[in-house]
């Protein structure tokens, strides 16, 4: 393990240690992974497209401001990928099931079960959410972005932007009523 | 009392109204339970989200991307063409140059060794002789046996050594600039 700041590891990628891109895969893949999970709903594509992401931040090294963290802006490549890839392919039915929790209830301490139901309630609950509405959460709660930002990310009208989450976020609401009251 | 719309709430929640309706959002809230009910709601949902754990990743990315980063990157389409036209350019010049090359080069056998060194010796012994006469060196330039007249000759090696630079130039490109 590396534990050099990412500004040097970054440096030292660009002059062509791929050893040191690889350190820095290791400290942000999982986050990397997780935005795309969160936007395609399949884990499959969402390895696929994190590595993809990794390729083209590597591509791009050049460019990167060291000023600035490597965390937000590699999570931004990802989520522009998987933005081009729903625009390409839109999703017509989110698999879930197996991808969803995976630890074995009987194991669990009855507090943290509960816990992860509900994660995987609100994750299931903002997969079926429409492309469209799952990226502007994304791009607003994970990668905290502000509006402008948003609209800047989206290539969107500002009142595009925030209407798309407003209705994101009442959509999620009911889902989630919804699926308490059952 | 007028309450509060859903977008002043989200707006309010994300920092995102100007101060002085902040500052009226805010002593509304304070005065109206309903809308600091929904704006509970609101928060609560923002609190849950952003709280969700991140999944486990089933296997370690880096390995994968350093071995994708140490292959040679493919060559975009149109570099793939530039070559074979290189290559296309390369035999056209080499027909076009071959009474050049046989007048410059008039052997018909590739040459043996002892021809080469007599042919060495030769040449010392003609530029001793050069050397002994350089006050009266006049230089003449050879007759290609070529038909082209000079501009074509010219445009000719001209077209080929940029192509070549552009060629190379772009296939010596770091890996790290070209595009995946």
């Amino acid at each position: 393990m590396d534990d050099s700041p990412d500004r040097d590891l970054i440096l030292r990628a660009r002059r062509g240690e791929t050893e040191a891109f690889g350190e820095l895969v290791c400290r942000t893949q999982l986050a990397v992974f997780n935005v795309c999970y969160r936007l395609l709903g399949e884990r499959r594509e969402a390895e696929d497209l994190a590595q993809e992401a990794f390729m083209r931040a590597y591509t791009r090294l050049d460019s990167f401001d060291l000023e600035r963290p490597f965390l937000p802006w590699i999570r931004r490549v990802a989520a522009n990928l998987c933005l081009n890839r729903l625009s390409e392919h839109p999703p017509t039915l989110v698999q879930l099931s197996e991808d969803l929790e995976r630890a074995d209830p009987e194991e669990e301490p009855a507090a943290r079960l509960e816990q992860n139901e509900r994660s995987e309630q609100i994750r299931a609950a903002l997969l079926a959410l429409p492309p469209r509405y799952r990226v502007a959460l994304e791009l607003r709660h994970f990668q905290e972005l502000s509006y402008e930002e948003m609209a800047q990310t989206l290539n969107l009208p500002l009142s595009d932007v925030k209407s798309d989450l407003f209705r994101a976020r009442k959509m999620l609401a009911v889902k989630l009523k919804n699926e308490t009251s059952l | 009392m007028k309450h509060l719309s859903d977008e002043t709430l989200n707006e309010y929640l994300d920092a995102a109204l100007a101060a002085a309706q902040q500052a009226d959002a805010q002593s509304h809230l304070a005065a109206c339970p309903a809308c600091a009910m929904r704006l509970s709601e609101f928060q609560n949902l923002f609190t849950e989200l952003e709280a969700m754990p991140d999944l486990a990743l089933d296997l370690n990315l880096a390995p994968v991307i350093v071995t994708r980063l140490g292959r040679p990157a493919a060559l975009p389409g149109y570099l793939r063409w530039l070559a074979f036209f290189q290559l296309a350019t390369a035999g056209l010049a080499l027909a076009l140059g071959w009474q050049l090359i046989r007048a410059i080069f008039p052997l018909e056998m590739p040459p043996q060794f002892s021809a080469l060194a007599a042919g060495f010796s030769g040449l010392v012994a003609a530029d001793l002789n050069l050397l002994s006469s350089l006050p009266k060196f006049s230089f003449e330039i050879p007759s290609p046996g070529l038909d082209l007249p000079a501009t074509t000759l010219t445009i000719a090696i001209v077209s080929v050594s940029l192509l070549w630079l552009a060629g190379n130039g772009l296939l010596l490109t770091p890996r790290s600039r070209r595009q995946p």
